[in-house]
Order: structure tokens, then C-alpha cells, then sequence
């Protein structure tokens, strides 16, 4: 019952959210120095041909009017023209999102993963080797630029002692990408039963998702050992030792829950910041990702692009929120239930 | 006079936990015996920072790094479960002696429902079904008196209040029916009404099922209504024990009777402020030589023998059942307060 409005409020929330964003960023995009019509139709261009293809592309509307177009074509499916390509900016973004998801996915895993794995393990036992290792880690890694780090990896890794493949984008270039169903090469290779595509793909996207990963997961790991060590000073934990549970029951079934709570939605949050793509990174790796179509389109004015990207990016935010709110309802009941009398 | 072979269920002897901190060693609890019989109920006093529940955590075999058990024995019905390993002691703990923790608003994990709280007790230590658990989770919960006690079975502890939350953790502690429940303080954090209530709960409890209590406590009228005997812990050591009416009638130690004091009682509240022990406990990790009460014992403050020599157990009154206080005046004392009452003083 309250669950159920807990999580409108929060679809409200989001939708509102949404909202902001594209005026936002539609409004940035007009606030900017230039005109798209003048590049559209190029330096040497007179200003009558300007002026017809600020009315084709409908610039000389009231603002109102040129957002009401904008968001009626979201709606519609229709989002435009990338005049820099001349595709359409669905097209543009179809083929260059995937592979930041893709990316941002398995960063996201590997950070993950292994901050929950490093967490309980420094902290369950006094293990000082291993809780220094792990402290110095984290520490370096929210302090180290990853463009830096990927290039410092592709060096040491890719041409010392080549390990991984260089930056060749998301497969080698002698593979063909497998037949397209969810976009993700991993994926779609093991689907299609194409197992040398699959190792291929994974080899490349292993050093650059360990680079973007570096900086959530140090995040990660610091705020679960912190959480766990609080936790592990808690008195219930007392409490159940004195039911005569023994340590690792204790751990597992009292504190891990507890110090996961606030774990889960900085996971949350960092899980959308992946998936929305990351310009250096990407850069570095040569990753054929939507950073670089991003970064070009707002030194081009493409407004189309920005514009959609700002949006989508938006409604994922919003969705891994949502999300997030329905898993912690679930695991929390303090969010779940209210407090009687 | 032959005393009869007393039946005891707890026999603590020159049990020693310290602390490893930064700052020293803090010795926590310094060679402390005590035994309680089957079925009876002792107190434990003292202020905050004597070493009350760290004694209660070294019986239950609970104490966490930096702190230690270096040294004696805890004799549980006849085991001394000292020696155990944690592996055997899990399966005393919950089962032979329980505890009942002081702090019901942290004292219960906040995302397990309360059912399954109790439960889990009742699974670790007997072989029955989940179901089965689960209604004889009910039944304590309605022996604890909680109301609708199936319905809120399956409630979260946020959803509880304070005096409730009490009740689950006696519920808790009771569940495999041990014969030593240990309760630190049970009453500390909750308001006077429900304080009574709960302890009425407790009470009546372990009357049925002849459990054996130590309560531990700085609330002097609760050991008056609840306890036969009486354990007084100072920086430690037990500096005074005796039989609950004894204690009452004359405290040989100064610093029982300066504990005693300081209950605010309100039938005879006076102008001005409440009677307080002047100065604080001694720092655990730098004791002085002497007797740990003297920098601030109305009686001995300053005197060579208390300053330098520390007093051992002095046994007074009854020799079948005498007070020991560790006290150099002990003997003056109790002799003093006898003729007091002798010669009419009244009570």
C-alpha cells in the first residue's frame, strides 16, 4: 500500500526530473555562441540561404514552440537529424550507445563484485595485509585520473607484456561483430554460439572497463568496509552471539545485510553514471561509445544529438533510481513499514 | 554447623579480562569470584565504568579484541566453560545461561522480524521444525505479555517501543529455558512505569521456571525488590557482597553505602542537590596502590593504610552466611552499625 505510492512518488519524481533535463538542455543548447544554420550551410553561404535554413529547421520559431516540436518528435520517435553525418540522431545513437552500456555494464560488475568481495574479506577477520592492501587501493583509485590509468594499462599490459589486446575498439580487427539482438558483443556472440567472438570481445573490453571501474569500486570498497566496521560494533551483534550463533552466521546473516543497505543506492547511482558513457576512457580505448559523438556534436552545435543524449541519459538516471527504491522497500523494512503507536 | 553442599550454577573464580588498548592495559575485571545458586538471584552493582558488563561478556565467553580473558575459571553446571572453545560455547550460549541486553533500541537487528529474532534462538539450540519455532516463538511473546502477540509476530523491531523491544530480549534470553539468564540493565533506558512492568515480566518469569538471574544494575531499589543476594563492583574487584537484607541493614564497605546513598529516594527528597559519590572511578589502566576507593572514600581519604595497602576480603557478621567487604574498616564499621541498632538507633 504504501509501497505502491512510495514508488509513484518516486515515478513522479522522476518524470519531473526528466523534464528539467530537457529544458535544460534545450535551452543550453540555444544559449550557446553560433549558429547550426550558418554551419549547416557553410562559411561562404549567403545570408538569405541562412536564413531559409534557420526556417526549415524551424529556428526561427518562438522558443516554446521549437520545445513543444522537440519533445512532441521524442514522443513520436522522431529525433531528428545529425546534420555533422547526415543520419538521423536515432541511428547515430543506436549505434554508438550500446557500446558505452555494454562498457559501463561490465565496469560496473567489476567494481562490484569485487568491492563487496574485498569488504567483507578485510573486515570480517583482523586481517591487516590484506585491510592495507585494500585501504591503499581504494585510496589511489579515487585519486587516479583514468585516462591516466588506461594509457599506464594499455602500456604495461597491451605493449609490454601483451596480455590484452591494444585499443582496437570493441572487437580485433579480424573479427566480425556477431548478428545484432541485444547490441552487447558479449552477449550477442554467446547467443549466436560464436565462442572465439565472445572471447575476443571480452579480451578488449577488460582493460578499459578495469579502467573505468577503478574510481566506483575504490568508492564502493571504502563505503562498505566502513559500513561493515560500524555494523560489526553493533549491539544486536551481541545479542545474536549470546543466542550462541557462531561468528560467521553472525556476519552473514545479521551484519552483511545491514551494512549493505546504504552500499545499494551508491551502487545505484553509480550504475547509471557507467551506463551513460565516459568521454577519456572511451577516448583512450578507442571505444567506439557515445562520449566521443557527444563531445562532437556539442563542439558542433549538433542540438539534435545533445539534446536526445541529455534525455536519454535522464530516463536512465530515473530508471536505476526507481529501481534501486523498489530493491531497498524490499530489503529494508524501516523504508517499507511504517512505525506504529 | 555443616552447610549443606550448596547446588550452584555459576561458580566464577579469579576470572581476569583485560584490555589491550592504546593507552595500557585496562584491567577490566581483576580476579573476581562469585558464585550464584540454583534458581537464585543475585545483584550486581556499581557505577558506569566498574566493569559490570565486561564481567557479564567474560562469563558468556563474548568478550571481542582488544579485550582478553587471561585468567580463572566459570563453572556452568559443573563445566568450566573457560576452557571452551567458541565452537562449545556456542552451544552453551542461548541454552545453559542467556543474556538479556541492556539497550533494547540496538539490541535487535533492524531488518530480521521479530519472530524470526526469537527463532532463531529456538532453531540453533533444538531440534524442531520452523513451524514449531514459530509458535513457540507466540507463546513467549505472549508470556512476555506483548498484546496481539501472533499478529506481531511478524512486525519489524522499528515497529516496536522501547518496553516492548525489552520484552522480545527477555523472551529472547528465556526461549531454551536456560538455567542462568544474565541481564545488564535491563531497565536502564526505559521510563520508570515500563521499567517496573518489565521487571515484572522478568520476575514472574523466572519464578515459574526457576531460572537463575544476575542482574546487573546501578538502580539500588531494583536490587532491593528483585535480588537475594548482592555483588557491589568497584574498579573491578568485588569490594562487598552479602545477602540483599544485610546489605540493606548495614553497608560495610563506604562505597556501598555511598551507592546507596545516592538513590534519589522520594519519600524523603530534600532541598538541594541529590547526593552524589564525590570524584569518578580510577582510570582502569593506571590503578593506585592502594585501596581504588580511597581518593574518594569518606572514610579513609588520605589515611597511610588505605593509601598504600590494599585491603583484602574482610568477612563480618554471621559466619554462615557473612558480609566480605575489601575494606580496611570493614570490622569498625559493621561493629559500629551493630550497636547503632542495638541501642534503639532504629531503622
Amino acid at each position: 500500500m504504501s509501497m505502491t505510492r512510495r514508488i509513484a512518488g518516486q515515478l513522479v519524481g522522476g518524470l519531473i526530473s526528466i523534464l528539467g533535463a530537457s529544458i535544460i538542455a534545450f535551452l543550453f543548447m540555444r544559449v550557446l555562441p553560433g549558429n547550426p544554420a550558418r554551419l549547416i550551410v557553410g562559411p561562404l553561404a549567403s545570408q538569405e540561404a541562412i536564413t531559409q535554413q534557420e526556417k526549415a529547421m524551424g529556428l526561427d520559431q518562438p522558443l516554446v514552440v521549437q520545445y513543444w516540436r522537440y519533445i512532441k518528435g521524442i514522443i513520436t520517435g522522431d529525433w531528428g537529424f545529425a546534420y555533422t553525418s547526415g543520419e538521423t540522431v536515432r541511428h547515430e545513437i543506436v549505434a554508438r550507445l550500446p557500446a558505452s552500456m555494454e562498457l559501463g555494464l561490465y565496469a560496473f560488475l567489476i567494481a562490484f563484485v569485487l568491492a563487496v568481495l574485498l569488504a567483507v574479506l578485510s573486515t570480517y577477520r583482523h586481517r591487516p595485509w590484506l585491510d592495507g592492501g585494500v585501504r591503499t587501493a581504494s585510496f589511489l583509485g579515487l585519486g587516479t585520473p583514468p585516462f591516466w590509468f588506461g594509457l599506464i594499462a594499455l602500456l604495461l599490459f597491451s605493449q609490454v607484456w601483451g596480455i590484452f589486446p591494444g585499443p582496437d575498439g570493441r572487437l580485433g580487427p579480424d573479427t566480425i561483430p556477431p548478428p545484432t539482438v541485444t547490441h552487447f558483443y558479449t552477449f550477442d556472440a554467446v547467443i549466436a554460439g560464436q565462442w572465439g567472438t565472445a572471447w575476443d570481445a571480452l579480451r578488449h573490453i577488460a582493460l578499459p572497463a578495469i579502467t573505468l571501474g577503478l574510481a566506483p569500486w575504490a568508492f564502493l570498497v571504502r563505503l562498505l568496509r566502513a559500513n561493515l566496521l560500524e555494523v560489526s560494533r553493533e549491539n544486536f551483534l551481541v545479542v545474536v552471539r549470546s543466542k550462541g550463533l557462531g561468528r560467521r552466521p553472525a556476519f552473514q546473516k545479521h551484519a552483511l545485510p545491514n551494512a549493505f543497505l546504504p552500499t545499494l543506492t551508491a551502487a545505484g547511482l553509480l550504475l547509471a553514471q557507467l551506463l551513460a558513457g565516459s568521454v577519456l576512457v572511451e577516448k583512450v580505448f578507442n571505444w567506439p561509445g557515445v562520449g566521443g559523438l557527444i563531445v562532437d556534436s556539442i563542439l558542433r552545435q549538433d542540438f539534435a544529438v545533445v539534446q536526445t543524449f541529455v534525455l536519454l541519459s535522464a530516463i536512465l538516471y530515473v530508471c536505476v533510481n526507481v529501481v534501486v527504491e523498489i530493491l531497498y522497500s524490499v530489503v529494508d523494512p524501516r523504508v517499507r513499514l511504517p512505525v506504529m503507536k | 554447623m555443616t552447610a549443606a553442599p550448596r547446588d550452584l550454577v555459576l561458580d566464577v573464580g579469579d576470572l581476569e579480562t583485560n584490555y589491550y588498548t592504546q593507552a595500557g592495559v585496562v584491567e577490566a575485571v581483576r580476579k573476581v569470584s562469585l558464585e550464584i545458586e540454583r534458581g537464585h538471584r543475585v545483584g550486581l552493582v556499581g557505577e558506569s565504568g566498574s566493569g559490570k558488563s565486561t564481567l557479564a561478556l567474560s562469563i558468556l565467553g563474548l568478550i571481542e579484541p582488544p579485550g582478553r580473558v587471561v585468567g580463572g575459571s566459570v563453572v556452568l553446571n559443573g563445566c568450566d566453560i573457560a576452557k571452551f572453545s567458541d565452537r562449545q560455547l556456542q552451544k552453551v550460549r542461548g541454552r545453559q545461561v542467556s543474556l538479556v541486553f541492556q539497550d533494547p533500541m540496538t539490541a535487535l537487528d533492524p531488518v530480521k522480524t521479530i519472530g524470526a529474532q526469537i527463532a532463531e534462538t529456538i532453531l540453533r539450540h533444538r531440534r524442531i521444525g520452523r513451524r514449531a519455532a514459530r509458535r513457540n516463538a507466540v507463546e513467549l511473546l505472549r508470556d512476555v505479555e506483548v498484546p496481539q502477540a501472533d499478529r506481531r509476530l511478524d512486525d519489524y523491531p522499528h515497529q516496536y517501543s522501547g518496553g516492548m523491544r525489552q520484552r522480545v530480549l527477555i523472551a529472547i534470553a528465556l526461549a531454551n529455558e536456560p538455567d542462568l539468564v544474565i541481564a545488564d540493565e535491563p531497565t536502564a533506558a526505559l521510563d520508570v512505569t515500563t521499567q517496573a512492568q518489565v521487571l515484572d515480566v522478568l520476575e514472574r518469569l523466572v519464578t515459574e521456571r526457576g531460572t537463575a538471574v544476575m542482574l546487573i544494575t546501578h538502580n539500588l531499589g531494583v536490587v532491593a525488590e528483585f535480588c537475594d543476594r548482592v555483588f557491589v563492583m568497584y574498579a573491578g574487584r568485588l569490594v562487598e557482597r552479602a545477602s540483599a537484607d544485610d546489605l540493606f541493614a548495614c553497608q560495610a564497605h563506604p562505597y556501598s553505602e555511598a551507592l546507596l546513598r545516592s538513590v534519589p529516594r522520594p519519600d524523603r527528597l530534600q532541598r538541594g542537590p541529590l547526593p552524589t559519590i564525590p570524584g569518578s572511578p580510577p582510570s582502569l589502566a593506571h590503578l593506585p596502590p592502594g585501596c581504588p576507593f580511597e581518593p574518594r572514600c569518606p572514610v579513609g581519604q588520605g589515611l597511610d593504610v588505605c593509601r598504600t595497602q590494599v585491603p583484602v576480603p574482610v568477612a563480618v557478621g554471621d559466619p554462615a552466611d557473612p558480609i566480605v567487604a575489601e575494606c580496611h574498616f570493614a570490622q569498625e564499621r559493621w561493629s559500629a552499625a551493630v550497636g547503632r541498632s542495638a541501642s534503639g538507633g532504629g531503622t
